[in-house]
């Protein structure tokens, strides 16, 4: 919609007439002498929002029916996920049939048939496990774009993931536990690393004002560093090890349990919570970081508490399944396209988005792979680099 | 009647670089627009945003409601330079951002039916669905003065609000800001470089130079040729139009 079309909208209030036009002198000006006020709702015209006159309710009728198509719109992208979940709890190398499946889910997790153990030790988590990681990076993605301004940022372009994965693989090096549990030393190191990252590209973005390319520059430079570090760890520790470490820098479901579930699903959960309580602010950062303060929003508590949420969101993500690259980028920009920017509408359909955006990743690595699953963050990749691409090329414009 | 009063207002981007604005003080009544001017570099952005608390300045920003009685400096409108916006928010949403600090996750009728009502004001409300990236610069700072009306204000600070817009949209833009300060008595601080739009809409003019005030009184007494040399360094005549209007010409930089 170009600017010239709604020009004359404008334009079509009244324009002063001669003998009230010097009005726009030094001179209070009459009431009626504005010029704007067109709408039947300004009979007086004078208001300018000194007293409440009656609307005309166009401008309502219109707002609502905007959010009523937004809601449909999630509870379309709600049927879709669930349908991808069907599919992808379906797909698999076992030749469970559908009326198999629905009857072992109807069980219930007590059956004893190996089709019980199929479904529910292995494909629900791994299903239930896309669902939750695949929302929180893209949750998280959406944030860290929202409050860096940049619509490169996501947690794989940040290297927020690189430096997440890193501190899970010193765990898995060191054989770190806590309370005896290695899943759980795993997550705190992805954690710890996470949280550190974002506070120091918080505090460059700080102290340096950091433009979209620099912050992007900045995250190449963090993932070729980490990357590094990894690779180091590989290199010196036992063939087993380093296996287990190497298969960490691209997601894979196959480790998905029902604790990485669980984690995970608390994690987004939390995350929806507490980011629907910022919508409004959220909402407001959108229109720039002047804007916002000039509107009583306090940006910079705002964007320390979203990014220590978002590194929460992702370290669970990684800690448990590796790195996922790029549904932090990809589902956000495609909830911004159909939903605009009302973070009410726009949290929700990211979180679903980035859940059906990873099912169909793991759908997909499913039916190419008939032996061993082929790692879901390859996938992602193949997707996501040419997206990248794309909006690189349309930011540099 | 509503007052802003600032005293012994000071701020340095650091501490040993020089005082930005060095202790300003005024009174800024209700129902009054003050325009500040001066020199680039003069200080007058910091003035409106240490007002606006955005910057932590030492001294006090007095706000008070009609009857007298004290008000939260955080419940006055602040609208920055006009920059690129580049959102997807409709106006109608635009607008409604202006009451952030009072929405809850379900928009109350009276929030609607007030960016309703406003937008019906403004001329603005066929704009109402349309995204903010497609507006022109002029319809977007309409917008603006929109989000900033709609809290119903008893303060308003505006940066520059013409200083990208087309003469069409500069009137339209200070007639609403002169109907919205009259009719709600708000204190209104404009910030301008264009002296003789200072002049026509303004009850005062600030001057501030190097950070202090050099005069604050009706435009007449400000804009003299002797203050203007002082400040701006450039030779000016300053005359009446036939239709009573001040206009500073500059002749020659000093």
């Amino acid at each position: 919609m170009g600017a010239g079309v709604i020009d004359p909208l404008i334009g079509a209030s009244p324009t002063p007439s001669p003998a009230s036009g010097a009005g726009v002198g030094a001179s209070p000006a009459p009431a009626s002498d504005t010029g704007l006020g067109a709408s039947p709702s300004t009979a007086s015209g004078t208001g300018v929002g000194a007293s409440p006159s009656p609307a005309s309710g166009a401008g309502i009728e219109r707002y609502r029916s905007l959010n009523a198509r937004r809601r449909l719109l999630i509870l379309l992208m709600l049927v879709v996920t669930l349908a991808l979940s069907m599919v992808d709890l379906l797909i698999g190398s076992s030749g469970l049939t559908v009326r198999d499946v629905a009857g072992i889910l109807m069980e219930g997790p007590r059956g004893e048939s190996s089709g019980s153990t199929i479904i529910w030790s292995l494909r629900l988590p791994m299903t239930l496990t896309c669902v939750f990681v695949g929302g929180s990076l893209s949750l998280a993605g959406l944030q860290i774009q929202n409050i860096t301004n940049n619509i490169l940022a996501s947690p794989y372009t940040l290297g927020i993931t690189a430096g997440s994965s890193f501190g899970a693989a010193i765990a898995v090096t060191a054989g770190l536990t806590v309370f005896g549990q290695l899943w759980l030393g795993t997550i705190i190191m992805a954690l710890i690393l996470a949280l550190s990252i974002s506070l120091l590209i918080y505090q460059l973005g700080r102290l340096r004002g950091l433009s979209p390319g620099t912050l992007i520059l900045s995250g190449i430079i963090m993932n070729f560093f980490f990357q590094a570090l990894q690779q180091y760890l590989q290199y010196r520790a036992s063939p087993e090890v380093a296996q287990i470490i190497a298969g960490w820098t691209f997601g894979n479901l196959a480790r998905s349990t029902w604790i990485c579930v669980s984690a995970n699903s608390a994690l987004l959960l939390a995350g929806l919570f507490i980011l629907s309580r910022m919508a409004w602010k959220l909402t407001a950062l959108t229109i720039g970081e002047d804007r916002a303060l000039s509107l009583g929003v306090n940006v910079r508590r705002l964007r320390l508490q979203v990014f220590l949420l978002s590194a929460f969101m992702v370290a669970g993500a990684v800690g448990f399944i590796g790195t996922v690259a790029f549904v932090g980028l990809v589902a956000p920009h495609c909830a911004k396209l159909v939903m605009g920017e009302d973070q009410r509408f726009l949290q929700p359909s990211a979180t679903l988005l980035g859940a059906s955006l990873l099912l169909s990743a793991s759908i997909v690595a499913k039916l190419l792979s008939s032996g061993s699953m082929l790692p879901v963050g390859i996938v992602t990749s193949i997707v996501g680099v040419p997206f990248l691409f794309v909006l690189l090329m349309k930011s540099g414009r | 009647m509503a007052s802003l009063e600032i005293s012994n207002l000071s701020f340095s981007f650091g501490g040993n670089k020089p005082l930005v604005i060095n202790d300003v003080s005024a009174c800024f009544e209700g129902g009054e627009i003050t325009t500040v001017i001066g020199r680039n570099g003069g200080g007058k952005t910091t003035l409106l945003r240490s007002i606006a608390k955005q910057l932590k300045a030492s001294g006090s920003v007095k706000l008070r409601d009609d009857d007298g009685r004290p008000l939260s400096v955080e419940t006055l409108a602040f609208v920055p330079q006009l920059s690129q916006v580049n959102s997807k928010l409709t106006v109608f949403e635009m607008v409604l951002l202006g009451l952030v600090s009072d929405l809850r996750w379900r928009v109350s009728e009276e929030q609607s039916q007030r960016v309703e009502a406003l937008l019906g004001e403004l001329g603005l409300d066929d704009l109402s669905r349309f995204p903010m990236s497609s507006l022109s610069g002029g319809q977007k700072q309409l917008v603006f003065l929109a989000q900033a009306f709609v809290s119903k204000p008893k303060a308003l600070l505006l940066d520059e609000p013409t200083s990208a817009l087309d003469l069409r949209h500069q009137l339209l833009v200070m007639n609403l800001v002169r109907d919205y300060t009259r009719r709600n008595r708000a204190a209104t601080v404009v910030v301008a470089h264009d002296l003789m739009l200072a002049a026509r809409y303004s009850d005062k003019l600030l001057m501030l130079h190097e950070g202090r005030v050099k005069s604050f009184a009706v435009s007449e007494k400000v804009l003299r040729p002797d203050l203007l040399a002082e400040v701006y360094k450039v030779e000016a005549s300053v005359e009446r139009t036939l239709s009573n209007f001040l206009t500073v010409v500059p002749l020659e930089p000093l």
